[in-house]
């Protein structure tokens, strides 16, 4: 049986490359801070992650 | 994860250093710890759950040990510390916790501030041991803290998911170990950023853009309007001249009126030369005005001339002797005076000496030619100053004859008009009106002159502010594509959670059936496992009705067991169990049943037990996949356990 990250990871086969990679790093993001019951600082770096895929995804676009 | 060793320091009943050595065999999983009540099972387990967690201890107190403390003399720095290696993926890592204390006159142990330092060390496959940067959040995902209680469980609570009140533990259980924890929560903060990243959106996106260059536009147009009422006031200008001219023209064949209207053109010719006069005079002031940065600036240079003047006076800046011209006078041993001196007089002494203050060249033409600079500049400033007024000064004058030009030539044409020929009067009537003609055409003109300078000025600010917008619009764009990213993202993790949740569910149902009919020793009498939708433990007799109210002790702890592993084997999180006294409460019927099938359900199994929980049978089970066994001697003379491997 694959591990219980590769069966999630599969779950979001097939939807679009920059959605992957933001469900990706937050899902990440989330384990991080899966410890505190109140975490500081997760949507800080949720809105990071949203930052980068945003950007790489207007810079995509543009060069297609 | 899989544990290789502990290392204890003072650790409750462990004094000094002590070490424990995991097995972690594939076939000889099992470690067995063994110890009478109080020698210091419990103390291991907790001294596991601290290290990696930091969990269980309150205050150096609860944990160094006693020994320690009373060999130590007062004010002495004691200190605790538990390290555990472990392996996981392809790495092995090193967690360290301690905490620091120092012996109070009371013999108790006041722990020293900031302390409890929690230290992870990793080592790569063929890698130099390195910090983790971020130890609590690395460990949480090898083996989040809420989700460890499912490995690392005291045998006493082990039946707690099997008792009829507890379905929110069974849920929260599959929730923590599956995971499904993370993608709720990734769900919630993803729907949370969308929604603040869509107000974000609304502050900024007003159509500001589409409004400023649609007023661009307009301005433009009104822009080319101006130039084009500019241009027919100016054709207008010049036809009104020409009837103007035609009029003068016929006047002066009135030989009654001649003279009159030779003064009239020659005013006309004055007030001309005054216009263009008083233009030039206009013209000089405003770039007089506009090049008159160095006259606003002759205070500052005023300021620098009197520093420098204070500090020559002060010998900073040395004196005005040149260096060549002393050198001169010693080469050629003659003074100014035109006396001649020798190398042993005073006078070439004292020569000798001023050579020595004497302003370096280069320094020297440096200070005389800033100097020289700025009081060109002053002096540059003051022309500036003289200029300006002048050009004010023939301004009025040429305003005053402008005026007294115009009156007199008025006066004459007041004359014409009350000429005796009709024919006169009426040109020149028609020149006045000519005249208001070209001075309204002159009015307008400079109206419509203003009116396009300020249809300029605000197209360049709508240029600047379009600018800006459109740095707003890429803002907006980008926010955009942030708000349908968050929000995809969340939709599909909800998608998905609910077909994975119910999945998961029964997978783990599954599982419990199968283990527990593997540890439960009357099989037939369980006919079924159940794990309801709404998250209930159940277990179903040959009768077809739920059995679990009459479960005993043991039974439970079976299906607790069952449950936890069979959630173990689904999630594939590859942990450790480590239980604390697992079979305290079972029957040797259960004990057998269990060792038979734990060893298999689990990567690595740690057990900690007296003697009389597993004795016979049971440990007859173990044996060929015990990897590691110790014994715990506790020593009632020093109240200190050591740690001794069994062979």
């Amino acid at each position: 049986m694959a591990s219980l990250q590769t069966q999630i990871a599969s779950l979001f086969d097939g939807i679009e490359p920059d959605v992957l990679d933001l469900v990706t790093s937050v899902l990440e993001i989330e384990k991080e801070f899966l410890h505190l019951e109140r975490p500081h600082g997760v949507m800080e770096k949720i809105e990071e992650a949203l930052e980068r895929v945003a950007q790489a995804s207007i810079k995509n676009e543009a060069h297609s | 994860m899989r544990i290789e060793r502990v290392d204890l320091f003072n650790f409750r009943q462990y004094f000094g250093n002590q070490r424990l050595k995991f097995s972690r065999h594939d076939e000889q999983n099992v470690t067995i710890i063994h110890g009478v009540n109080g020698a210091g099972k419990t103390s291991l387990f907790l001294a596991l759950n601290w290290c990696l967690y930091g969990e269980g201890v309150d205050n150096i107190g609860q944990i160094i040990s006693k020994e320690a403390v009373s060999r130590a003399q007062i004010g002495e720095i004691v200190e605790t510390k538990v390290d555990v290696t472990f392996h996981h993926g392809n790495k092995r890592y090193t967690a360290s916790r301690k905490l620091v204390g120092q012996r109070q006159p009371s013999g108790k142990i006041l722990e020293a501030k900031t302390t409890a330092e929690f230290v992870l060390m990793r080592v790569p496959p063929s890698g130099i041991m390195e910090r983790v940067d971020n130890p609590i959040g690395t460990m949480n995902t090898i083996l989040p803290a809420n989700v460890r209680t499912y490995f690392f469980f005291d045998g006493e609570k082990i039946d707690n998911f099997a008792r009829p009140e507890q379905a929110t533990e069974v849920q929260k259980a599959i929730y923590q170990v599956l995971d499904l924890e993370t993608l709720t929560r990734a769900m919630r903060h993803l729907q949370k950023a969308a929604q603040d990243l869509r107000g974000q959106l609304k502050q900024i996106s007003t159509g500001e853009l589409k409004k400023l260059v649609e007023e661009d536009e307009q301005a433009r147009a009104k822009e080319t309007e101006m130039h084009s009422r500019r241009e027919g006031l100016k054709r207008e200008h010049i036809e009104i001249q020409r009837h103007l001219d035609e009029v003068n023209k016929w006047l002066r064949d009135f030989e009654s009126v001649q003279e009159l209207q030779r003064l009239y053109d020659q005013y006309t010719r004055d007030i001309e030369f005054a216009q263009q006069g008083l233009e030039k005079a206009v013209r000089a002031i405003r770039d007089g005005v506009s090049g008159s940065y160095v006259r606003f600036s002759s205070p500052s240079i005023d300021a620098a001339l009197a520093i420098l003047e204070e500090k020559r006076q002060r010998g900073e800046i040395p004196s005005n002797i040149r260096e060549q011209f002393i050198q001169d006078l010693l080469a050629r041993q003659i003074c100014i005076c035109g006396r001649p001196f020798a190398e042993h007089e005073d006078a070439f002494a004292h020569l000798t000496q001023l050579l020595k203050t004497a302003t370096p060249t280069s320094l020297e033409d440096d200070i005389i030619e800033t100097t020289g600079r700025l009081r060109g500049l002053l002096e540059a400033g003051n022309r500036q100053s003289v200029e300006l007024n002048t050009r004010m000064a023939e301004q009025v004058d040429w305003q005053d004859r402008i005026t007294s030009l115009t009156a007199q030539r008025d006066d004459v044409h007041r004359q014409m008009r009350g000429a005796d020929e009709e024919e006169i009067r009426g040109l020149s009537r028609q020149r006045e009106e000519f005249n208001d003609d070209l001075s309204t055409n002159l009015v307008e003109q400079g109206r419509v002159e203003a009116e396009i300078e300020s249809v300029r000025t605000r197209i360049k600010e709508l240029e600047r502010q379009i600018e800006n917008a459109k740095k707003s619009d890429k803002r907006a764009r980008l926010l955009s594509r942030k708000v349908e990213l968050a929000q995809k993202a969340a939709d599909k993790i909800e998608e998905v959670y609910g077909t994975f949740a119910a999945n998961k569910r029964v997978e783990i149902e599954e599982k419990t059936r199968e283990i527990f009919h593997s540890l439960a020793w009357k099989g037939d009498h369980f006919q079924d496992v159940r794990l309801t939708e709404d998250y209930q433990l159940e277990v179903i007799d040959r009768y077809g009705l739920p059995a679990r109210p009459e479960l005993s002790a043991g039974e439970r702890q079976v299906l607790s067991l069952s449950f936890i592993t069979a959630m173990a084997m689904v999630a594939q999180r590859e942990a450790p169990l480590i239980m604390d006294t697992p079979f305290g409460r079972l029957s040797s019927a259960h004990r057998e049943a269990i060792t038979e099938q734990l060893p298999t359900l689990a990567p690595q199994l740690v057990l900690f037990v007296t003697d009389e929980e597993l004795r016979d049978k049971a440990l007859e089970n173990l044996k060929p996949r015990i990897g590691a066994e110790y014994r715990l001697r506790f020593d009632a003379n020093t109240s200190c356990t050591t740690i001794e491997e069994m062979n």
